[in-house]
């Protein structure tokens, strides 16, 4: 089936995406559940809780550590409204207080 | 010509993806379902120069990965359908969102051709996108478009025949790193999957692999029941790498290979193919404008005076064209009354067909200018920040997030369809929360019940049309909500799951699309109107008609008849007496026969089998302020609601009603003695919440794999729509408001 395939291989994904970024077991000390996050704009995740699943949605929205997200509407507990990678994204409770940020 | 070219449509939702499939196929498009799923493909015919493009416009999704129903949907066509080229249409106002779909179109090896959509937004937020590079980095063809013009599309069509022209019949998939642990594991498991040819048959093995590290379930499943043996293993190797991961990196293999996707995206658009001009830190119109419209306080205040705004603007706009339509029935009621003699041709042609069905068609205004509005609401995209918000009550009342659409495909704002609603309860994962959802999208105002509650707000409370509408709808989710926080409390209890929900940006919705949106529904209603329902008429006619009077009663009655016309006849035939007199006698002499006639046609309609029926629910109806004509129509209504109108329609002019002088059925409603404004009230609940339609009742069976909850749903629903409209009738008979 495959012929010739094309192969890439990609050092940023490696060396500025990836490991690096992921590897955040010492948590900084201002890192509050998203769910707290009120009225600051733009925000960094340093972690992900929560089940399988909602880690891989997360990923697959690039909500991922390191990644910048910018708070639209905040959810003070209640469901929280953020920009993503250029788009809107609304979270509930339940996914919001799995989401680890520091402030930018 | 040569042969037709196959394209599938795909990207990610909010895209344009359905405003460039409207554009290329315009009004030939059809609608079809996939069999035993929920989510709508449609399918096109473009001709582009002398070449017929077959275009399938799959839904929306982030991935191919089986997170959704969608997902699933993309991904099965695309590897079973295998089309000749895959149209995938990026946002290019969000690109390296939108390009981690097409990184796993590249995965899979299909053949791409990418539409660079709202190229002119991008240039608006300051992005700069060279789509040469990008197609050369991507080694697959890229052109910007407008969809909304039609900007590019030409050439996009012709770079979508020269692709699928040019190429072979292999897939050549994309081989992309996914760092060392789980480039290892794909290592190992390749070489098993292509030794045994596990699903290699419709996968290629490296593919097949990375679904198993990535855990989905579809490939999981497909696997065990393929090769047992095997699958365990490849399992096991996925155990023990997420186990590394989790101890190395606390991620899960998924989340690893996303982000590696997410940086082979920015390595290509780090290489000159993205620059932004100006301040990337600036809010977007669309996040000023959803601070405000979907503030906590603001936004359902703004929700409330939208919603009551599209009812006004629909009442208040169709109530003319409403009328012409109804007065063009009874012209054509009178014309067949005049042209055919006496017989049940003549009476099934009045009663069955234009009485009923016209009754349902007399309402297409009303329709027509619901779905207008609803389209306005649908492609500026508010209707998902109507979700947002009730995402916040939903959670109150036990419901999810993904509850929001299927309540409003099912009517939420009056005129959608309980069927589709019931199947999109599928995009939830919870099976209670599925459940609850399933069991109270019913109690929406769909697209049936709105000429009903139509129909008996415009006879009784035509004053205060819109307003009332907006009470049904009110109503109608609020009974919803409180039969799903009982059921979530009782029944279906279990913990509540997240909900996560991509929001459109506003839009200016096209002419073009909200014609065609309209249109679209409108015809479906129509049809409907001249088939199915067509059909329930006629039976409901031949149930409202037959077995007939016996010759002794008939017999009865011509008797009485020729005794009124031999009593007249000394006076008409007295000579000298003046015109005017004569007249007047002869006008006493019809309005005798006439009751005589309406007499006739009550007994006949008593004494038919559904006139039995109605008959024999009166004592226990009559707590509720319904008689027995009524409640042929309630019955009949289970058929289909429109059917109430139709049957409410026949059952009308079969009785007491004067065929020289046709009047519309809301007239007849209104002038009747066993109605009244509180009867109304009670049969608007009664219609709003009682069994919903025995369509609707099949695809919940089938959705909860048990005719139990499909019985529950009839006897629940019935039993608490039958309370209510009692204590409406009731209490409003006690304060004298009839």
């Amino acid at each position: 089936m495959t012929k010739n395939p094309p192969k890439f291989s990609c050092p940023c994904a490696v060396s500025e995406h990836g490991k690096p970024e992921t590897t955040g077991r010492a948590l900084p000390g201002n890192a509050t559940p998203l769910s707290l996050a009120c009225g600051r704009e733009r925000l960094k995740v340093c972690r992900i809780n929560g089940d399988r699943k909602l880690c891989a949605r997360m990923a697959q929205l690039g909500v991922l550590p390191g990644s910048e997200i910018e708070m639209i509407c905040p959810g003070r507990s209640k469901q929280c409204m953020v920009r993503v990678m250029g788009s809107t994204v609304t979270l509930d409770p339940l996914c919001a207080e799995h989401i680890l940020v520091t402030p930018l | 010509m040569s042969r037709p070219i196959h394209v599938a449509l795909a990207g990610n939702p909010n895209a344009g993806k359905t405003t460039l499939f409207n554009y290329l196929t315009g009004a030939r498009q059809h609608v079809g379902n996939y069999p035993g799923v929920t989510v709508e493909k449609k399918t096109g015919v473009c001709r582009h120069q002398d070449t017929e493009l077959q275009v399938t416009d799959l839904p929306g999704t982030y991935s191919l990965t089986a997170y959704s129903v969608e997902e699933l949907v993309a991904r099965d066509f695309l590897v079973n359908e295998k089309p000749d080229v895959v149209l995938n249409i990026v946002d290019a106002s969000n690109i390296e969102r939108n390009l981690y779909l097409t990184c796993q179109f590249m995965e899979l090896g299909v053949p791409v051709v990418i539409a660079l959509n709202m190229i002119d937004v991008a240039r608006s937020r300051g992005f700069d996108i060279d789509s040469d590079k990008l197609s050369s980095l991507l080694q697959a063809p890229v052109v910007p478009i407008i969809a909304r013009s039609g900007q590019g599309v030409d050439r996009l069509l012709d770079t979508l025949v020269a692709v699928s022209r040019d190429r072979d019949k292999e897939w050549h998939p994309l081989r992309l790193s996914y760092g060392e642990d789980l480039d290892q594991a794909l290592e190992d498991m390749v070489p098993l999957i292509e030794e045994s040819g596990l699903l290699t048959d419709t996968y290629a093995a490296r593919w097949t692999a990375l679904k198993i590290l990535e855990n989905d379930d579809q490939i999981l499943d497909r696997a065990m029941q393929a090769d047992t043996a095997l699958a365990d293993s490849l399992v096991t190797r996925t155990e023990q790498i997420t186990s590394h991961l989790q101890s190395t990196l606390e991620a899960y293999p998924e989340a690893i290979i996303a982000d590696h996707r997410y940086g082979y995206i920015k390595s290509i658009l780090r290489q000159g193919v993205l620059s932004q001009r100006f301040d990337a830190d600036r809010l977007y119109t669309s996040d000023r404008i959803d601070k405000v419209v979907t503030h906590r306080f603001l936004g359902p205040l703004i929700m409330a005076a939208v919603l009551f705004g599209l009812y006004s603007f629909t009442f208040n706009f169709s109530t003319i064209p409403a009328d012409w339509l109804a007065s063009l029935f009874a012209l054509l009621g009178e014309g067949v009354e005049r042209l055919l003699p006496d017989g049940p041709v003549k009476s099934m042609l009045i009663s069955g067909v234009i009485d009923g069905v016209g009754g349902v068609l007399g309402f297409v205004p009303i329709i027509m200018f619901m779905f207008f509005g609803i389209a306005i609401l649908e492609d500026s995209g508010y209707l998902a920040r109507v979700a947002f918000m009730m995402d916040r009550v939903f959670r109150t009342f036990g419901l999810h997030g993904s509850s929001v659409m299927p309540f409003i495909v099912s009517g939420g704002i009056a005129g959608g369809c309980a069927v589709p609603g019931v199947m999109a309860t599928r995009t939830l994962r919870s099976p209670k929360e599925r459940m609850a959802t399933l069991l109270t999208v019913p109690f929406m105002n769909c697209g049936a019940k709105l000429p009903v509650l139509a129909l008996l707000i415009g006879a009784f409370f035509s004053a205060h049309q819109a307003r009332y509408m907006f009470l049904a709808t009110v109503v109608s989710w609020s009974v919803a909500l409180i039969a799903a926080k009982f059921l979530r409390l009782t029944v279906l209890r279990g913990p509540a799951t997240p909900f996560v929900m991509e929001l459109p940006p506003y839009r200016f919705p096209t002419f073009r699309g909200l014609l065609i949106h309209t249109w679209e529904r409108t015809w479906q209603y129509i049809k409907k109107a001249g088939t199915v329902i067509l059909g329930i008429s006629i039976l409901l006619w031949a149930m409202m008609t037959y077995p007939g009077l016996p010759d002794s009663e008939r017999l009865r009655f011509e008797q009485q008849r020729e005794e009124v016309r031999v009593g007249y006849a000394a006076a008409l035939g007295i000579g000298g007496q003046a015109d005017e007199k004569r007249s007047a006698v002869a006008q006493e002499m019809e309005k005798k026969l006439l009751a005589i006639d309406n007499e006739q046609a009550e007994t006949g309609l008593r004494r038919s089998l559904a006139g039995r029926i109605g008959l024999a629910l009166e004592p226990l109806s009559r707590l509720a302020g319904f008689d027995w004509r009524t409640n042929i129509a309630l019955v009949g209504g289970f058929a289909a609601k429109e059917v109430i109108v139709s049957t409410l329609g026949t059952a009308y002019s079969l009785g007491a009603t004067d065929p020289e002088q046709p009047s519309s059925l809301k007239d007849r409603l209104a002038g009747d003695r066993n109605w009244n404004a509180v009867v109304a009230l009670a049969a608007l609940a009664f219609i709003m919440f009682y069994a919903p339609c025995f369509v609707t009742v099949i695809c919940i069976a089938r959705e909860a794999g048990s005719w139990k909850w499909a019985l529950f749903s009839m006897v629940f629903n019935t039993l608490f729509a039958f309370m209510m409209a009692v204590a409406i009738y009731q209490i409003g008979t006690v304060l004298g408001m009839g």
